[in-house]
């Protein structure tokens, strides 16, 4: 039997799915900027397509072998490969649909989440409970505990430093300008680092770790001084003698400004770890299909990649302009100091996880770090109904997800085999 | 809809400096109305009894919003109990201001010359301090916005302190008042007595609200420090 047909399905929810991971989660990243008026929707929308793409063309592919092969023992399936791309097109599918249901109903899911119950849910099916990676798939859980937790916890420290250092001077704006280029250094170098070591392996340019370092903090060096270069030519537009108010609004508005490349960063990290839960499935069937046989070691096409950066940015364009039209507007408790911790230390965070192969959700990760910023008294009013709503998701999710993907493989199993 | 917009509460801060500032509105009559009991125009009392009745509600209403915002899953930087206690203490302040003009439209008391000055003083000391510690209220956003350090919390703090000084120079004039009137008391009308001793009592309540104010203000800053 030829199974190009489902090729085509396969490319063409995978493509669905990047077009709704790009609609959904834009407002994570650039809310705030367009919250604080920092950025027009459009020009947010560009910056956040520009990152997103690079993180997902770049860094992708790490969290897509997991999610193509981490999960269950492909392996099994070399007598069947038929069977492989069923299921993971059947988990493709009932990602898309609970997720549409989840946010009909409120819930606060996420798509990381869901594409690994669904993975988990048709390898049980299939081939048992021994084919299940056990190790791999409680290490991706453990990693949706603790990477809020760390992000939070990230967010915490950085923003009491930011207090000690900063807000808690006599003269806020003059510290700003002595503590933004070690920012800028910081944001810079772990963000080309991630570029650079094991990013380039697609444009085969592997570099080794202490060779992508140099280059990284170099690049980092260069931001920091351009940073405080221009610092310093805002400080001569200011007034000498300045009221407590005026400088602390000027120093909001240097937030301001920085959070820019916090938004770019966690754009960047978000299509890095997010892009896989739409292709991850999408690069087992294409690979399948392609050679009829399963492969374990195939990298993943770059056009693959391509076609999930292009699925959320066009995801960001079309629907992400009205999620965040509406959304900007009221996400104005928190401030561009408070904005910068957060998304830094949540952008790290899933940055780390990307590179670790690790499936994790930017969302909850966000929603850890501005958390930890309240703990540190950063946040005016925190309603923690959110946390309780996320901790009941975790728990629904990946039974349900793997519920509904059994249905559609037995479906389809069915009807075609 | 995306859940990050979920996460964040509204602030209570910008409405309790909202009540800060209707109570300022509200006091801000104390003076025209101790004015006009000087000139015994009691019809003028009347009318600015109507005013202060007006802020006063106003300044309930941003209160209930307050307390209805103040549910128990919201994560607050400082403690709720401090919040809700400046809360009180300024609503105590505009029922005080209520207070005075209820009393001089009960009965019409007029004071003796030789009591004006130091009724005026005690008027002034009250407001001072009321104003003092309201004008510390008003900047709980800035004060939010460095996240309760720094010169700013300073400034907060030495307004609270101030409005301690002010409290206990108040009570010396209150009590400087009740002794010259009761050196007064054979000539006087003992209702008359009664009264004028009501309204001092009531302007000297002035100042202990804002005393209470300050220092939750105080602890509501030092307390993580």
């Amino acid at each position: 039997m030829d199974f190009s047909f489902l090729l085509y399905l396969t490319v063409a929810v995978g493509f669905y799915s990047a077009w709704s991971i790009g609609a959904n989660d834009v407002a994570n990243s650039m809310g705030t900027v367009v919250g604080s008026g920092a950025l027009s929707v459009k020009k947010a929308i560009i910056l956040a397509g520009i990152f997103e793409f690079c993180g997902a063309f770049l860094v992708g592919s790490h969290v897509t072998d997991t999610v193509r092969k981490g999960i269950i023992d492909v392996g099994l399936f070399t007598n069947s490969p038929e069977q492989l791309a069923f299921g993971m097109f059947a988990a493709l599918l009932a990602t898309a649909m609970f997720l549409h249901a989840a946010t009909f109903y409120g819930m606060p899911v996420s798509t990381t989440h869901s594409i690994v119950g669904s993975i988990f849910g048709f390898g049980l099916i299939t081939t048992g409970a021994g084919s299940v990676h056990w190790s791999t798939l409680f290490s991706i859980v453990a990693s949706w505990v603790l990477s809020p937790l760390f992000g939070g916890i990230l967010a915490f420290l950085l923003f009491i430093l930011i207090r000690k250092l900063v807000l808690s001077r006599d003269k806020p704006f003059a510290a700003i300008i002595k503590t933004a280029p070690y920012l800028t250094f910081a944001l810079f170098t772990t963000l080309m680092l991630a570029i650079f070591y094991k990013g380039l392996k697609n444009l085969h340019l592997d570099l080794p770790f202490f060779t992508a370092l140099l280059y990284a903090s170099c690049i980092g060096l260069v931001a920091a001084v351009i940073t405080r270069a221009a610092l310093l030519r805002w400080n001569r537009k200011l007034p000498k003698a300045a009221s407590l108010e005026i400088e602390y609004a000027n120093t909001e508005k240097v937030f301001g400004v920085l959070q820019l490349f916090t938004c770019s960063y966690i754009a960047f990290a978000h299509g890095a770890n997010d892009v896989a839960n739409a292709i991850g499935p999408l690069a087992a069937v294409v690979s399948i299909i392609k050679s009829g046989s399963v492969h374990m070691q195939v990298q993943v096409p770059l056009w693959i990649l391509g076609l999930g950066g292009v699925g959320i940015v066009i995801g960001l364009a079309t629907y992400g302009y009205r999620v965040m039209a509406t959304i900007g507007k009221k996400i104005t408790e928190i401030t561009p100091s408070r904005g910068f911790c957060a998304e830094f230390s949540a952008a790290t965070t899933v940055l780390v996880c990307s590179k670790m192969g690790m499936p994790v959700s930017t969302t909850h990760t966000i929603v850890g770090a501005v958390i930890g910023v309240g703990f540190a008294r950063g946040i005016s009013t925190l309603d923690t109904k959110v946390i309780t709503r996320i901790f009941s998701s975790w728990l629904l999710t990946i039974p349900i997800a793997a519920a509904v993907t059994i249905v559609i493989y037995k479906i389809l199993n069915a009807i075609f085999m | 809809m995306p859940i990050i917009d979920k996460i964040f509460g509204k602030s209570p801060f910008k409405p309790l400096v909202e009540h800060a500032t209707c109570v300022i509105e509200c006091i801000e009559l104390i003076t025209p109305v101790v004015d006009a009991w000087f000139n015994e125009d009691w019809d003028a009392i009347e009318t600015l009894k109507g005013k202060v009745r007006e802020k006063e509600q106003e300044a309930d209403e941003a209160k209930i919003i307050i307390r209805q915002q103040l549910t128990k899953s919201m994560f607050l930087p400082v403690p709720r109990g401090d919040l809700l206690r400046i809360l009180n203490h300024q609503d105590d302040i505009a029922d005080t201001a209520e207070d005075l003009c209820v009393l001089l439209t009960m009965r019409k008391t007029c004071v003796p010359q030789e009591l004006q000055e130091q009724t005026r003083q005690l008027t002034n000391k009250g407001l001072e301090a009321c104003h003092m510690v309201l004008g510390a209220t008003e900047e709980l956003n800035l004060l939010m916005e460095t996240s309760f350090t720094g010169p700013e919390a300073q400034r907060v703090l030495e307004k609270a302190d101030q409005t301690g000084k002010l409290e206990y120079e108040a009570d010396v004039v209150a009590q400087a008042a009740l002794k010259k009137l009761f050196k007064m008391e054979d000539r006087m009308d003992p209702i008359t007595i009664v009264f004028l001793m009501r309204i001092f009592n009531v302007l000297g309540r002035l100042a202990n609200h804002a005393e209470n104010c300050g220092d939750n203000l105080r602890h509501l800053i030092i307390c993580r420090a």
